[in-house]
């Protein structure tokens, strides 16, 4: 095989070409440290299946909503690089070690860069990416210089980052880390949590110009 | 000067609705208008795109265009250039969307649209676009020009001349309208219309258009195509376009 057919840039050009739909970048940012082990991480991989299911089954959103998954327990990895709701397949997501939440946080801007500048490359048109934030503790490592890219992201428009505390997250420092105020979650309520963010990636990837995007009550899965 | 050294303009347009208007329960929110100026000097089209979130952008996007054209058309616009006509019927349908939102007391947000606007007056031919609406104009085989206006980095963006920045957001040109071929359009045309990396005009949509319009095209027909599987499976937002081609004047 060439070097050239290999590059991803040249692969991109086809995916593009064979799906022209504008985009919607969605990274699904998601503790699985240690203490996510048990009944949290088995409503986590839950949620993850019916988000595919509800995002894939829409006939827009399954063209245009591209996902990625980066996990941080004990490394940064990432689980899933930037796929098309249709394709769109979670993994089972295992926990352990530490909670390296702002090296996490970086590695996704970095992605979402690169992703954007495919985008432009290729002519697609595409809307305001999504990082969509979720643990249960506090980082582990240096979050100051993430949170730094976070504000300074959302002050350019460049996204939209949500974050969810599942019981026992430091919020407080979820607060400093998210523009938008932190969520905790109900109980292991990912289900809804996650119903909740297909619905809402299927309403921003079917907006028009001037739509305010007004996102569906999060009182399913949050706590009030 | 011999008759035939004239050229009479004809003009073609029409709108389609799209498939997730139809989806929503919306009707076509785009609109157009064309008219004469006086005296023969020239022709005039709006094209404006009523925002699918705003509640009464339909009446937005007529009350416009209306207003564009008849701006364009008055007297008192006679010696001017192109440019200037077209600027003036922007402001001429911003002023209308103002007076709108008054006398039916609904908020101008809920009137937005964006609009294109293109006047050939004599010699000169002006294009004034606020938003993502466009302008292509082929002068000659191979010089095309694209007129379009400010829109954001994301798709769901734009400005409309409703916003308080509508008069900063106006983008203008000016051009030679001897032997131009012009097409205004609302954005949903977009992916056909334009290269999407370079926003260059993609020749091979506009040529066999320009052609039909200047082989005595009507609206229907060309509403049809809007409306037809070869539009539809590539946008489902509103679509309009707006067709000025000349053809040489018969000597009378």
């Amino acid at each position: 095989m060439s070097e050239a057919l290999t590059a991803p840039s040249e692969l991109d050009a086809v995916e593009f070409a064979v799906n022209p739909e504008p985009r919607c970048a969605c990274v699904l940012l998601l503790d699985t440290s240690g203490s996510m082990q048990g009944a949290a991480i088995a409503a986590l991989n839950e949620g993850l299946r019916v988000f595919a299911a509800d995002v894939g089954g829409d006939p827009l959103a399954r063209e245009r909503v591209e996902v990625a998954v980066i996990t941080f327990g004990g490394a940064v990895q990432v689980v899933t690089e930037f796929t098309t709701a249709s394709d769109f397949t979670p993994l089972t997501l295992t926990a352990d070690g530490g909670t390296p939440m702002g090296h996490a946080i970086e590695v996704a801007l970095d992605r979402l860069d690169a992703r954007k500048t495919a985008y432009r490359t290729n002519g697609v048109p595409y809307y305001r990416p999504w990082v969509f934030l979720i643990t249960d503790g506090r980082p582990t490592d240096d979050w100051k210089t993430a949170a730094k890219r976070v504000h300074d992201a959302e002050e350019a428009n460049g996204l939209a980052f949500f974050a969810v505390g599942v019981e026992g997250a430091d919020m407080d420092t979820l607060g400093q880390i998210a523009v938008r105020s932190p969520l905790k979650l109900r109980g292991l309520a990912f289900t809804e949590l996650f119903l909740w963010l297909s619905r809402s990636q299927r309403q921003v990837s079917s907006s028009r110009p001037g739509d305010q995007t007004a996102l569906p009550p999060v009182d399913g899965w949050a706590v009030v | 000067m011999t008759a035939t050294a004239l050229t009479a303009w004809r003009t073609v347009a029409a709108s389609a609705v799209g498939a997730s208007h139809l989806r929503d329960g919306l009707g076509c929110q785009d609109a157009w208008a064309t008219g004469r100026l006086p005296g023969e000097r020239g022709v005039v089209a709006a094209v404006a795109d009523g925002a699918g979130s705003a509640a009464n952008a339909a009446l937005g996007a007529s009350t416009a265009t209306a207003a564009a054209v008849a701006a364009a058309c008055a007297d008192a616009m006679v010696d001017c250039d192109g440019e200037a006509v077209a600027v003036e019927a922007v402001r001429a349908a911003r002023a209308a969307l103002e007076a709108l939102a008054v006398s039916e007391d609904v908020p101008l947000a809920s009137l937005a649209c964006t609009i294109a606007v293109v006047v050939v007056s004599g010699a000169t031919l002006g294009a004034a676009v606020v938003g993502d609406a466009g302008v292509v104009v082929r002068n000659g085989d191979d010089a095309w020009h694209v007129v379009t206006g400010d829109k954001g980095e994301y798709l769901n963006e734009t400005v409309f001349l409703t916003s308080s920045s509508w008069a900063t957001a106006t983008v203008s040109a000016r051009m030679d309208s001897f032997g131009a071929d012009v097409a205004v359009m609302s954005d949903g045309l977009a992916l056909l219309a334009f290269d999407g990396v370079t926003g260059a005009a993609h020749e091979p949509f506009f040529s066999p258009l320009f052609a039909y319009a200047r082989r005595g095209g009507d609206d229907a027909q060309l509403g049809a195509f809007l409306a037809s599987a070869r539009v539809r499976d590539r946008t489902d937002d509103d679509v309009t376009l707006a067709l000025l081609v000349t053809e040489p004047r018969a000597a009378s």
